[in-house]
């Protein structure tokens, strides 16, 4: 596995951060030392195993499906919100449909 | 007299409970929030000190006393809290940018359970971003330092929780474990730290990294005092599906009995070896001496793949942290950078509120969830989980506990690592395995180095041990004589 610089735009891509050149120059060689090391995941011989083992959530302890209480929005959610309407009950973005 | 705040907590709690003691929750507030405000200039422990809620809380607690009422266990005991928990009416801000100016509407079930009980929540401490890291140097807010030596880090992620008690700031505080971020810092910091059973503390209001690996644990000077806060935020919760009750079994009792016939595990995989500190491998040698010479007996041992423990927990980790970190996207709280278009905003907001840590392992974890890659790394990396899960099931079938470091090496100094992020995930090669697993792990002081620097003892017990182990560690304190020592800073506010 040889990291690129192509490979670190595409993976910033994905995961919506918009990288400087800088950042991506210098995020390049980390990478690859990194999953140089993690690449061993491919070497290592797991042997039979039970993945159900590993569910972390047992079906048998969900709770019931029971409408409750939530957060007040105007006190608590809306408080948090980086820009919200002039009601303070919608958040606002930026235009996503053509006219 | 010396300061309340140094009384074991059990004892501690005990007089503020008692309206015949004149010790009332009000003065021990009044002295943590005193000693805060003198040595935290330097050591950097906490992002925020609450205290007109803390005196208002004891102002309160005391009210109640007076009143006849009975409180709970840690009645008056100030608790600090890792910022990345959520206590109602004050900033949460994982130590990130992305998250400045956030404040949390509720508290998380843990500290829900610990006001119940009496605690005072005295202020939220440093940490890496988002807990990733091992230092408490990947803050966006600044580095925390280490109480034995300044110029050294406490260790992380919990770093500023474990300073803040290792200073004797605070009794009691709540960190969390994703990969050895409460048991290192306690390590470092010559304290206790406890990882929790995977299940066994309720995950609801803590900020999620990792949620298959991520713990809540608490941290005291003694195993008693951990224990005590173990002891009251553990426990099913119906808003985390994956907490549940563990009754004591006899796994635990086996922990908590006499050390004669004790079945030592020693495993080949945790043994320091030549990459680390002699003085820490002097350290853990004398500890199994000390098991040997009361009636326990070592059992030799080898866990193979916990040889692959960092890169699958370099896979498995970095991959849910990229998809529970997708939702810091500038739209319903956080930091917001605009742009004429959503995609835009999002990337733009993400990349000013990210610091560089938080981004590698976000990339990492996207990378090894991707189209292509899945297979090779995060199917790959989950399948060797369940193995080692295995591995560990046959292990304690042989031991009754497995003892070793819990660090390769003491505190290092502050810069030392901070440019090398491979170097600096190397640092939990002793801890990583049982976040893994799954299974309970305490880190307790194991003495110093002849530089002064503390050095820990990881105790790992089966599934559910958790009080087991936290008896054994106050066992071991009797045996070896190996407890907290405050260092000579904590010496100068009474």
């Amino acid at each position: 596995m040889h990291v690129t610089d192509a490979l670190v735009r595409q993976v910033a891509k994905l995961a919506r951060i918009e990288l400087s050149d800088a950042e991506v120059a210098a995020m390049v060689p980390q990478l690859d030392r990194i999953l140089g090391h993690v690449e061993a995941v491919g070497s290592v011989d797991a042997g039979a195993h039970d993945p159900a083992a590993l569910d972390p959530v047992p079906s048998a302890t969900l709770r019931p499906d029971v409408e409750a209480p939530s957060l007040d929005r105007a006190k608590d959610v809306m408080r948090n919100a980086p820009e919200k309407d002039t009601m303070g009950v919608f958040f606002l973005v930026p235009k996503v449909l053509e006219d | 007299m010396a300061s309340p705040l140094d009384l074991p907590v059990a004892e501690l709690a005990a007089c503020v409970a008692d309206p015949r003691d004149p010790l009332r929750a009000a003065d021990v507030v009044d002295a943590s929030l005193r000693r805060i405000a003198a040595l935290d200039g330097r050591l950097h422990a906490f992002l925020h000190v609450d205290d007109a809620g803390a005196r208002r809380a004891a102002a309160d607690l005391d009210d109640r006393v007076a009143r006849g009422e009975a409180v709970g266990p840690l009645a008056g005991v100030p608790l600090a809290v890792k910022d990345n928990l959520a206590v109602a009416g004050l900033p949460l801000t994982c130590a990130s940018k992305v998250l400045g100016g956030y404040v949390a509407p509720r508290d998380a079930t843990v500290i829900a359970r610990a006001k119940a009980a009496g605690a005072i929540v005295v202020g939220k401490t440093n940490l890496d971003e988002f807990a990733m890291g091992s230092s408490t140097e990947n803050s966006a807010f600044g580095a925390s330092r280490n109480p034995y030596d300044l110029a050294r880090v406490p260790g992380g992620s919990s770093g500023g929780s474990a300073a803040a008690v290792a200073a004797g700031l605070v009794p009691l505080a709540l960190g969390s474990e994703t990969g050895g971020s409460v048991r290192q810092p306690a390590s470092l910091c010559g304290i206790v730290g406890h990882k929790p059973t995977y299940g066994r503390v309720s995950r609801n209001g803590l900020v999620a990294f990792a949620s298959s690996l991520d713990q809540v644990g608490p941290f005291g000077r003694s195993a008693e005092d951990t224990a005590a806060l173990q002891r009251v935020i553990e426990g099913a919760d119906p808003l985390d599906a994956t907490s549940r009750a563990f009754p004591d079994g006899p796994a635990a009792a086996r922990l908590a009995g006499d050390l004669a016939g004790l079945r030592v595990g020693v495993v080949e995989e945790l043994e320091v070896g030549a990459t680390g500190d002699p003085e820490v491998v002097a350290a853990v040698e004398r500890v199994r001496a000390a098991l040997v010479a009361r009636g326990a007996t070592l059992v030799r041992l080898s866990v193979p793949l916990m040889k692959a423990g960092i890169p699958v927990y370099y896979v498995v980790a970095p991959a849910e942290c990229s998809s529970n970190l997708a939702r810091f996207d500038g739209i319903r709280y956080g930091a917001r950078v605009d742009a004429p278009e959503l995609d835009a905003l999002y990337a733009r907001s993400r990349d000013a509120g990210f610091g560089a840590e938080v981004k590698r392992r976000i990339l990492l974890g996207t990378f090894a969830l991707s189209a292509g890659y899945a297979d090779a790394f995060y199917k790959r990396a989950m399948s060797l989980r369940g193995a080692l899960r295995e591995q560990m099931t046959a292990a304690f079938a042989r031991c009754d506990v497995l003892v070793s470091a819990t660090s390769p090496f003491p505190a290092f100094r502050a810069g030392e690592k901070a440019g090398d992020p491979l170097a600096m995930y190397l640092c939990d090669v002793l801890t990583v395995t049982a976040n893994l697993a799954g299974g309970p792990a305490v880190s307790v002081p194991a003495g110093r180095t002849r530089a002064g620097l503390p050095v820990g003892v990881q105790l790992w017990g089966p599934d559910g041990s958790d009080l087991g182990l936290l008896a054994l560690g106050a066992t071991l304190r009797g045996a070896t004589g190996l407890a907290y020592e405050a260092p000579a800073l904590a010496r100068e506010v009474p």
